[in-house]
């Protein structure tokens, strides 16, 4: 193949990109992971029975 | 050297806005300068014009398709150089060549150019390649970018919506770039 047919084939019809794309995809992962990871969290190890009383315990120094 | 680094930019940012000569000039250029970065590199180990030839189109088929990655708040010429050595590291790990050393060079090195190319063809074949390609991807490609069609007449034709015809070629590009990368040397 020529690189001026490959030149031409790529810059045929070309589309816009859109440069936010990229930070909006990386954002939606991001908050995708989170709710994956808290999920994952509370079904494998549940939320801490006494989380309630936990603030009222004093603290270790 | 400055100069080429704002033209190359500004037409990567023309390109990315959808301008296609711009688009097409900068591929021309960048082509050019990979011509010469490849050629010098390659003929260390005895390689041939094609073999860098080679290089070029996997260079600019890689660059095509993560030309959104792209951050227009930095240079271009980095961005690309930076493609460049990792298809050259590629290449040179795929064919086994003992030389790990591959040096980051000084910008006079990046920003040489060699168009003699006119004769010059690489192993690639296009058809080849696109056969590997999904059915819908192929038909999209083919029309939208070897024809010429426009999205909404390649719609038609290909029995796809609009956005599915160009969801097409966008993949159907970035797997063509990943079949050549990854293809078996002869």
């Amino acid at each position: 193949m020529k690189t001026d047919k490959l030149i031409e084939m790529l810059s045929t019809n070309l589309e816009a990109v859109d440069r936010r794309q990229v930070a909006r995809r990386l954002r939606s992962v991001i908050a995708l992971g989170i709710v994956a990871a808290l999920a994952a969290m509370v079904l494998a190890l549940g939320i801490r029975p006494e989380l309630r009383g936990a603030g009222a315990l004093p603290a270790l120094s | 050297m400055a100069a080429t680094e704002s033209e190359l930019k500004a037409l990567m940012l023309a390109g990315l806005g959808g301008e296609a000569a711009a688009y097409r000039t900068l591929l021309a250029r960048i082509g050019n300068h990979l011509r010469a970065y490849f050629g010098t590199r390659l003929a260390r180990f005895g390689r041939s014009p094609a073999d860098a030839e080679d290089l070029v189109q996997e260079a600019l088929l890689a660059i095509h398709a993560k030309r959104e990655t792209y951050d227009p708040n930095e240079p271009f010429t980095p961005w690309m150089h930076a493609m460049a050595r990792y298809k050259l590291i590629d290449h040179l790990r795929r064919r086994h060549v003992e030389e790990s050393n591959v040096p980051v060079e000084d910008v006079e090195a990046v920003l040489a150019e060699t168009d003699d190319h006119a004769g010059v063809e690489s192993a690639l074949d296009l058809e080849t390649l696109m056969a590997q390609l999904p059915d819908k991807m192929r038909r999209a490609i083919e029309s939208v970018k070897i024809e010429g069609l426009s999205v909404a007449e390649a719609a038609r034709r290909c029995g796809m919506s609009e956005s599915a015809v160009k969801v097409n070629v966008h993949r159907g590009l970035k797997a063509l770039s990943q079949l050549v990368a990854g293809r078996t040397e002869p």
